[in-house]
């Protein structure tokens, strides 16, 4: 190095490490979300496919072979609610440490995880009444959508749950703040994200079919 | 380097240096590594091509059968893309971004390091196929039905899950990335004064975010159809086998741009270096290689016409309109070199090699682009030529490129430029000599992707042409490896700064230290090294007169 | 600092002397590949080649402008002192120019385009003649006088109820005709993976894709026999799967097809009394079930196969154990799920090899003793 003079100087490099990142959007949060846009293109992928073997078939949709039935089950109404406010819930968790309520984010956050398992209940509940019905990944071209979009969904809702879980456990040993709470920005970001997928695919799947 | 010579502990218990690599975070190693690894994957690969060509010289069977020398060009092909060319600009990106912004390391280090390792596990997992009843042997693209479980093996398993595996390490790398530019830049670097390799690996990372997870989609719903009996793709059970190439090509175009747009940037580093000027309408550069990444979302069907599926006026339209862009760009790099002084360092011939082979691969979009002309060149071996042209006279040029400028960064020593000199003659050479004649050979009607053609052909004159400029390819990669071979035994003797250039990285030491500035000059341009060396030619003194100004 | 102009400028001619000569002796080097595609022999053929030589003739126009301007600078800017050149950012209008420009003639080059694909792309009402095309791996099956079902049934196998249908064996494709001047309209199906339908000499192709019916119309204008082969990768025999297309005039064209008819009528010879009987079958283009059979010396023999694949027809052809030293019996194909029983002329004692010949990977050896 040579020329000294007209040099900004720092002395530390954890200064110089922090570059903009004391303004905008804090760089975790940044990371999730550009996680959460391309959790959406692969679900893009897969809503992509279904509606383009959907507009092959027309009204003949379900397609499922012979005398096989796709009857929606009546939880489904209910499992969408409960997905529904939990994001409310979980929120309202988010607002409650914003403002320095440890108390409230663990209770919201608990009450969102029992929401989460829950809804994995009903997927459960819904898959073993769609097999008994014939209806499978494989055999049927609905099935291998059907199977494969609400499938990936659960196996995120899954990891939602356990994101959650992970915040909770941290948050009852008071590790978040009304300052420092990132990962719980982050954790609700991504649940939104699952919230929002299911409206989709209960929008396609149940309402338009 | 200095700063670990401070820590207590080193003297009394030295750790392995094979330890340090294998546990570090620090951006530059990564970088290393990665280029490292492609390196070893572009040899490899290099290996398949040479025994594809070896293959292709005369008629009958040499010595691939059929079923090998369809693994060897799927092969050959996915290494390339995935595990040469993608790993490669990552490494550079890795290394290079955080210098040319002013960061100490990457937004998430540990992260890093993850996708880099997960490069070398996948490709294991890719390549465990030979030994485990042979490889993928569908094509890079796979097509359905061949790569559904009726017509292909275990192979076909292991390409999904090592791509899925890839892929995974493309998206955390491009999230890394773009949290790093985003937000640890040095204060004064705004967004347009960001060199443009740094433009081009921001628009590169939206792309593999856009992209890469319509890929994985894809590859689930194969592996689903192929071992849990769905139907996705197979029309015998309702499924639609075009769908597959709508969702490979949603990718795969973008992949295009991908591979080629930090080559791009890589040459519009090298360019304004080497012909001491600033790169010509910087910020035309930038909207060009904004709307680029943004038509190449609306052109993936160009590479589905003749199967009488697709709607062909629009993805003729687009494919035309992105021509312009890329157009801009040859004139904005011409009209960098015009009346510059123009010093011919190797990395400056790779760049100027680059112009002139890219402008064949750039060209021959416009014949496919329509549609009629595509009808008789589509998958025959003019479209090999024309890709090759693309990504090897283009990406790999640009990775030598990058290879020798950055290469004394990175290690203090300079690679030897006869070498290179010798290295670049004989590659640009043969790179000519092996795709140009695959234009005439498709034109008359060599399919691609054969093992075999009939003798009377008339085709096997010009094969032994590629086939010849092949080997001479692989004769200049070896001089490259005996270069770097030879160049790492010697003595450090490049500066900071060997090649009076621009940007912040030539503002540490090289190789830099842990955390990679002590100071930073003030950052007032795109040029922010050129501005303190030269008090800013064009723009207003900076610096107090005669102080520092020549290094 | 590394400075050897001189040197560069050296390695730079002599690699601009190579790569010359290069391509001029490409471009030079085999009669059938030149710059230009094959002589079109169809009247959409011919409008393709137009406009190729139109693309042709302005992206030979931008590379030598481009290459020039390269060149130039390469020769012209060569660093000769150490003063920093004037350092120009750009220039509004230049940038302009070659934004518009360029961008003008693609439209003009799409135009052209859309223009040749509407004509290339017509069908007409009522076509003069419709041959229908199925690839399989890796053979092509071609059908005369099929139903109209046709136009839209996914998994056809031409046989009874088409006017006749030829299929290709090993790399002896079917050789199939068609009259000059008339339109044809080429049905194009799949029995298993992607195909492509590929004439070099109608400068087109379309894809064969299973689960859809493609088709296209074409005119070819000059007699002759053309080749063909599969353009889409479509397995381990794709680069054998060829076949050849004759166009003859009308009454050429209308005494083949009367005699391909008559040929699909005659029954195959049947076996003779006493014949030794062989069984062989095949589940996949593998092999066959057996490897190694024999049989007496000098006793007719007959070939009981069995074709349990379902996906693709199969054939047993006994290599050089013919009359006139040629291929025995081989015909007709089995067809998936078929039983075909083929006579073989009493032989000689040795060995011989019967293959597929649609599949030459499936051999075996029959010892006669």
């Amino acid at each position: 190095m040579t020329a000294t003079t007209d040099v900004l100087t720092a002395d530390h490099p954890a200064e110089l490490a922090q570059g903009h990142g004391d303004r905008g959007i804090n760089t975790a949060l940044l990371g999730m979300l550009l996680f959460i846009s391309s959790e959406i293109m692969f679900f893009a992928g897969l809503f992509a496919a279904y509606f383009s073997v959907r507009a092959r078939y027309g009204s003949h949709w379900p397609a499922l072979p012979e005398g096989v039935e796709f009857n929606i089950n009546p939880l489904v109404i209910v499992a969408t609610l409960i997905l529904l406010s939990s994001s409310g819930v979980i929120q309202w968790g988010l607002g409650r440490i914003r403002k320095g309520d440890r108390r409230g984010l663990n209770r919201a956050f608990a009450l969102t995880m029992l929401m989460g398992l829950a809804f994995l209940a009903f997927q459960a509940t819904d898959y073993v009444l769609l097999a008994n019905e014939g209806i499978s990944l494989n055999g049927s071209i609905f099935g291998s959508l059907f199977f494969t979009m609400t499938g990936f969904h659960g196996a995120h809702v899954l990891g939602g749950v356990i994101g959650i879980g992970i915040i909770l456990s941290r948050g009852m040993t008071g590790q978040f703040s009304a300052r420092n709470h990132v990962a719980v920005e982050a954790v609700s970001a991504y649940w939104h994200f699952v919230d929002v997928v299911w409206i989709f695919l209960f929008l396609t799947l149940y309402v338009l079919r | 380097m200095a700063t670990t010579a401070l820590s207590p502990r080193v003297g009394a218990y030295p750790r392995s240096r094979v330890y340090e690599w294998l546990t570090t975070t620090d951006h530059k190693k990564i970088g290393i590594m990665y280029i490292t690894s492609a390196y070893l994957f572009f040899l490899v690969g290099g290996l398949m091509a040479l025994a594809i060509r070896t293959e292709l010289a005369a008629p009958g069977t040499q010595f691939l059968n059929p079923d090998i020398y369809n693994q060897a060009f799927t092969m050959h092909g996915t290494t390339m893309i995935f595990f040469f060319v993608m790993p490669m600009l990552a490494g550079f990106a890795n290394y290079i971004v955080p210098l040319q912004i002013g960061a100490a390391d990457m937004a998430f280090p540990r992260i890093n390091a993850l996708s880099f390792w997960i490069i070398p596990f996948s490709g294991l997992l890719l390549f465990s196929s030979f030994a485990l009843g042979g490889a993928a042997a569908g094509g890079w693209t796979s097509y359905t039905p061949l790569s559904e479980a009726k017509y292909a093996g275990t192979g076909q398993d292991l390409w999904l899950a090592g791509l899925l595996l890839n892929g995974v390490s493309s998206i955390l790398g491009a999230i890394n990335l773009l949290a790093t530019i985003f937000k640890l830049r040095a204060p004064g670097m705004t967004m347009l004064r960001l060199p443009i390799f740094v433009w081009t690996v921001l628009v590169t990372s939206v792309l593999l975010i856009f992209a890469v997870p319509v890929l994985a989609s894809g590859l689930v719903m194969l592996f689903i159809d192929r071992n849990y009996g769905g139907a996705f793709f197979d029309p015998a059970a309702g499924g639609d086998t075009v769908l597959w190439q709508h969702v490979f090509w949603f990718f795969g175009h973008p992949e295009v741009y991908i591979l080629i747009l930090p080559a791009f940037g890589i040459i519009s580093e090298v360019l304004p270096v080497f012909s001491r000027k600033p790169l010509f309408g910087y910020k035309a550069f930038v909207l060009a290689t904004v709307s680029i990444g943004v038509l190449g979302f609306g052109v993936w069907a160009h590479h589905m016409f003749t199967t009488g599926a697709v709607f062909l006026p629009f993805f003729s339209i687009t494919t035309f309109l992105i021509s312009v862009p890329t157009g801009v760009k040859m004139f904005n790099w011409i009209a960098t070199m015009w009346r510059g002084k123009l010093r011919f360092t190797t990395a400056m011939l790779f760049a100027v090699g680059f112009l002139a082979s890219f402008l064949i691969g750039g060209l021959d979009g416009a014949f496919s682009a329509s549609t009629p002309i595509d009808f008789a060149l589509q998958d025959t071996y003019w479209i090999v030529s024309h890709l090759h042209y693309v990504l090897f006279g283009g990406s790999a040029f640009a990775i030598m490129a990058a290879t020798y400028y950055w290469f004394p960064k990175m290690t203090g020593r300079f690679l030897d430029e006869r070498l290179g000199k010798v290295h670049f003659a004989i590659m640009f050479v043969g790179t000519h000599l092996t795709f140009f004649p695959m234009h005439l050979l498709g034109i008359s009607g060599m399919p691609r992707r054969i093992q075999d053609y009939a003798p009377n052909a008339g085709w096997q004159d010009l094969n032994v042409l590629a086939t010849f400029g092949s080997y001479l390819i692989g004769f200049a990669i070896l001089v490259l490896l005996w270069n770097i071979f030879a160049t790492l035994r010697g003595p450090r003797t490049a500066g900071d700064d060997p090649w009076d250039a621009n940007t912040l990285e030539w503002a540490t030491t090289s190789p830099p230290p842990a955390y990679n500035f002590d100071r930073l000059p003030e950052i007032r341009s795109e040029r922010p090294l050129f501005d303190l060396k030269h008090g800013g030619a064009g723009h207003a003194p900076a610096l107090p007169s005669g102080e520092g100004s020549q290094p | 600092m590394i400075r050897a102009p001189h040197r560069a400028r050296q390695s730079l001619k002599v690699v601009a002397a190579a790569s010359l000569v290069a391509l001029l002796a490409g471009a030079c080097q085999a009669d059938s590949a030149g710059i230009f595609p094959p002589s079109p022999v169809t009247e959409q053929g011919v409008l393709t080649q137009d406009l190729y030589r139109f693309v042709f003739a302005i992206a030979t126009a931008i590379f030598l402008l481009v290459e020039g301007l390269i060149v130039w600078a390469v020769l012209r800017y060569r660093r000769r002192d150490d003063r920093l050149p004037v350092q120009t950012h750009g220039n509004l209008i230049a940038e302009a120019a070659w934004t518009v420009i360029p961008a003008l003639i693609v439209i003009v080059l799409f135009v052209m385009s859309m223009q040749a694909q509407g004509k290339i792309e017509a069908k007409s009402a009522a076509p003069d003649v419709v041959v229908d095309v199925v690839g399989f791996q890796w053979q092509w099956t071609i059908g005369y006088g099929c139903p109209d079902s046709y136009d839209s049934a996914t998994n056809v196998q031409p046989g009874q109820d088409c006017d006749f249908a030829l299929t290709g064996a090993g790399k002896q494709g079917p050789d199939l005709h068609v009259p000059t001047g008339q339109t044809i309209r080429f049905r194009l199906h799949s029995a298993d993976v992607i195909h492509a339908f590929y004439v070099p000499r109608f400068l087109y192709k379309k894809d064969v894709i299973p689960g859809r019916v493609n088709s296209f119309d074409v005119v070819v204008e000059q007699p002759g026999t053309y080749a063909g082969q599969c353009a889409e990768l479509c397995g381990i025999g794709h680069a054998g799967m060829f076949l050849s297309l004759t166009a003859e005039d009308r009454g050429a064209y209308d005494a083949w097809y009367a005699a391909q008819v008559e040929g699909a009528k005659q029954t195959p010879a049947p076996t003779q009394a006493g014949a030794f009987t062989i069984n062989l079958s095949a589940t996949t283009a593998a092999g066959f079930d057996q490897t190694a059979v024999s049989a007496p010396a000098d006793t007719p023999l007959a070939i009981v196969f069995q074709n349990k694949d379902q996906t693709v027809q199969h054939n047993v052809t006994v290599l050089n154990a013919g009359p006139d030293g040629g291929s025995a019996a081989g015909q007709p194909n089995a067809q998936p799920g078929q039983t075909v029983t083929y006579a073989v002329p009493p032989l000689k004692a040795g060995t011989y090899t019967y293959i597929c010949s649609i599949h030459p990977n499936m051999t075996g050896t029959l010892t006669v003793q």
